[in-house]
């Protein structure tokens, strides 16, 4: 066990993975330089061929990729954000997601799409936004969102090892705050689909991601001094979505929160909600759900509209109070 | 024995079509294929034809409305047997969206509501009502302690002892991981064999000609078979371009890698993709090489045909991925992408270009250029002084060419140099194909919006008829051997779609099966 940088985790993770299997290779935009540094280096110690720099053109660059993943290679792209990565829509969701299922199964796609991702830089309207929501309802498109080095190092490996494509959304603020912890030595592996509980409570059940999480353990910690305990539930993969252990946990708090950073409407907040509804999950529940996340508005530039646009652990305590009233 | 005439699906209308003409009888004796009544939706007139010989009982009315697939007449071995035959119940093509509908009447279940006669209502969380449904508790004798006197689970805890776990719901499936990585292969550059022109070698003329009818033979029979209402998937016919899946797919290697037109069939049987499969597959059947669920988005990787996106043009910059790895890996192999020039026109053509120049990738572009795009001429989509479509590659410093698409000779010529000196590692090339569809975008479109004259100029241009002559002329074959050749190129067709009919089409599960193999979560 070692103490990990968030950004570092990644930088390991690319490494190894190209380290340990040839058909890995790196592309993207300035990757070479890097512009948050999480590929810096990687040109120098595997090459400029495993280390491509592409002209600017992320639909095209999205397809090449798959390109060469339908010809067995394992590229990993990266969009430099993901307010870019709509540019890429249609690779994305029309051809890398469901070229397996068309062809049924004659071809994998063994491909990641990484790309840093969300808000608190003050970086405006399309330097800031979390778009994994856009992407949700593409059938065939796990969606790894990690909030730990740990995870973050883990969840890319496996990402790289799946013979399916993969959308890895790291989070900018996790990168450039220099976030750090435990990251098990070794090959560390995440399975998807495995939610992490990261921290036991017995009242409401929090469900957080990506840089969400931090902001959950924050209100935990405080709420905790009031008496009130929380359960932060990290799914880690929001396709797969681990519902079963979500679910588990609000059979215990019979209350559920989730908070995201994407915009509110149609968010994993809503899907989680109806899927609170539905079934049998609807007799777990004790009170109204609450669903913290952006508002249905662009993300403002200046630091202190953007602060009121993003969701945080004040907002979250808030809906916490008012599931508990 | 009698054969049902079904209403064909007219284009993408699923509704009600117009019965416009009959043009025999009840009673009449007619022959398969023969034209025996036109039908019309959303002013498309559609002709049917006589799904086999024999007599004919009409059974829907001039004005009469039917959906696609609902039965329109009946063709027996006499005017008795076709009048008597029962008139089976209306085959809904599978095209028909159909509406799902509750097998009963949604019930609203007042089992949850926990009311009370005569008393006032307890307002109860869900969990606390379950709970209490579980224990056979009266709501009304527990305390509330909720917000606006609401009974929670709590509550209920607290008047019975225990409490019981629900399940929780399954979670989805996990993607399948990579276990280990397999050695990436890396084949030594091999010598070619040398390969003669077209015009010395009588074999592969006779392939040349073969092709091309084949690809023309199974454009009919699948418009064909829609047009009789067997078959759903849509038909985009490359009438009048066939020399050029013919001449590109013979200068390609086995193991080199096509990324095939969306238009006409004829690149992947020019690969060696499988007539009956592929048939099958436009005809949905599980037989098919996609399984039936591809449809016309088709993908054969045994014949390294990596298949064709309904978005036209999404193909182009896969091929430079593909491309990028055959690189990486030393490998000899040519990609090829073979696009029209509307494909052409979107912005990832450029990209596709910069980069496969940048990078020096063994890439071939073909671009078919049939001065038609969908619904329009190409004055539409292309500046009146332009010179030329496929030029475009000079920018990057791509070589290229344009020239005739209907001599399928020359196409392949062009087409041999062009992948040889892809594979020489001299970057890639680009090859312009002028040809001119003569028939419409898909099955149902008249090709209303092009000049007769043009069309009649290059149906003057045919390059079948056009190939046979000159095969005749030079001895290579004789007037009864292209005969001959064609009969097979239809009997192959006709054999293949009779034989897709007798395939079970998937049942509406089959949709849901596979999702873990096929990569869906």
């Amino acid at each position: 066990m070692a103490v990990v940088k968030y950004m570092d985790a990644l930088t390991d993770a690319l490494r190894e993975e190209m380290q340990r299997d040839d058909r890995v290779f790196l592309l993207g935009e300035d990757i070479r330089v890097s512009n948050l540094g999480i590929t810096a280096g990687l040109a120098e110690e595997f090459g400029t061929e495993r280390v491509v720099d592409t002209p600017i053109h992320e639909n095209a660059l999205v397809g090449v990729a798959m390109g060469a993943a339908l010809e067995g290679m394992r590229p990993v792209v990266e969009i430099m954000f993901s307010d870019f990565a709509l540019l890429a829509a249609d690779q994305i969701v029309n051809q890398v997601a469901q070229w397996r299922y068309m062809t049924q199964g004659q071809y994998e796609v063994p491909l990641v799409i990484r790309m840093p991702t969300g808000g608190g830089f003050a970086y405006g309207l399309h330097h800031s936004q979390s778009t994994e929501t856009h992407f949700f309802q593409t059938p065939g498109l796990p969606i790894a969102m990690p909030s730990t080095p740990a995870d973050a190092k883990g969840l890319l490996k496996t990402a790289i090892r799946s013979n399916d494509p993969v959308l890895f959304l790291e989070h900018m603020l996790l990168c450039l705050q220099n976030a750090e912890s435990d990251v098990p030595d070794g090959d560390h592996l995440v399975p998807f689909g495995e939610a992490a509980v990261r921290r036991e409570g017995s009242d409401v059940t929090v469900v957080a991601f990506g840089a969400m999480v931090n902001q959950a353990l924050i209100a935990a910690e405080t709420l905790a001094e009031q008496g009130v305990s929380v359960e932060v539930v990290d799914p880690r993969t929001i396709v797969p979505l681990d519902a079963e252990t979500i679910f588990a946990s609000v059979a215990k708090t019979n209350r559920l929160v989730i908070i995201e950073e994407s915009r509110i409407r149609g968010g994993l907040g809503a899907e989680l909600a109806a899927q609170a509804a539905a079934g049998d999950n609807f007799f777990l529940l004790d009170a109204p759900i609450e669903r913290v996340a952006a508002p249905n508005i662009p993300v403002p530039s200046t630091s202190q509209l953007e602060q009121a646009y993003l969701p945080d652990a004040g907002k979250l305590i808030e809906a916490i109070h008012r599931t508990l009233a | 024995m009698s054969e049902e005439v079904l209403m064909p699906k007219v284009g993408m209308s699923t509704s009600e079509i117009v019965l416009n003409e009959w043009l025999v009888s009840s009673g009449d004796e007619v022959v398969e294929d023969q034209v025996i009544a036109t039908v019309e939706s959303e002013k498309t007139v559609v002709e049917v034809e006589a799904v086999c010989d024999g007599f004919i009982d009409i059974r829907l009315d001039e004005g009469e409305e039917a959906r696609p697939g609902e039965l329109i007449a009946v063709i027996g071995e006499s005017a008795e047997a076709a009048r008597d035959a029962r008139g089976p119940a209306p085959a809904r093509a599978p095209a028909t969206v159909s509406t799902v509908v509750a097998a009963e009447p949604v019930v609203v279940s007042d089992d949850r509501v926990v009311m009370l006669d005569g008393a006032p209502r307890v307002v109860a969380t869900p969990a606390a009502q379950r709970l209490a449904e579980q224990h056979g508790l009266d709501l009304s004798t527990v305390d509330a302690t909720g917000p606006r006197g609401r009974v929670t689970k709590a509550d209920v805890e607290r008047a019975v002892a225990g409490a019981a776990a629900d399940p929780a719901p399954v979670p989805d499936s996990l993607p399948t991981a990579d276990e280990a990585p397999e050695p990436v292969s890396r084949p030594e550059s091999r010598p070619r064999q040398e390969r003669p022109p077209a015009g010395n070698d009588p074999d592969l003329q006779r392939a040349l000609h073969r092709e091309m009818l084949r690809a023309r033979a199974l454009d009919e029979g699948h418009m064909r078979f829609i047009r009789r209402g067997r078959c759903e998937s849509m038909s985009h016919p490359a009438t009048g371009q066939e020399a050029i899946s013919a001449g590109i797919t013979a200068a390609l290697e086995p193991e080199d890698i096509l990324y095939p037109t969306f238009r006409g069939f004829g690149d992947y049987l020019g690969r060696g993709t499988d007539m009956n499969a592929l048939v099958a597959e436009l005809m949905g059947r599980q037989t098919g090489i996609n399984r039936g669920v591809g449809g016309i988005h088709l993908g054969d990787r045994e014949h390294n045909t990596h298949g064709v996106s309904g978005v036209l043009g999404a193909n182009l910059t896969m091929a430079a991925g593909s491309a990028q790895a055959v690189k990486m890996r030393g490998e000899a192999r040519v990609v090829m992408v073979h696009v029209g020039e509307g494909a052409f026109n979107t912005p990832d053509s450029h990209a596709m270009m910069n980069m496969a120049a940048i990078w020096s990738l063994p890439l071939v572009i073909i671009v078919a250029n049939n001065q038609v795009v969908e619904f329009s001429y190409h004055d539409v989509h292309f500046p009146p002084d332009a010179e030329g479509v496929g030029s475009r590659a000079g920018y990057y410093g791509i070589p290229n060419e344009c020239v005739d698409g209907n001599d399928v000779e020359l196409v392949y010529g062009e087409a041999l140099e062009a992948v040889e000196a892809a594979r020489s590692g001299n970057g890639p090339v680009l090859l312009e194909l002028v040809t001119c569809r003569i028939a419409g975008h898909f099955d149902a479109d008249p090709l209303t919006y092009i000049d007769d004259g043009l069309v009649e100029e290059w149906k003057g241009r045919d390059p079948i008829s056009r190939y046979e002559a000159i095969l005749i002329q030079r001895g290579t074959m004789d007037a009864g051997a292209v005969e001959a050749a064609r009969a097979a190129a239809r009997e192959e067709v006709d054999t293949a779609f009779k034989r897709a009919l007798e395939d079970e089409l998937p049942s509406a599960g089959y949709v849901f099966e596979n999702l873990a193999e096929t990569g869906v979560l």
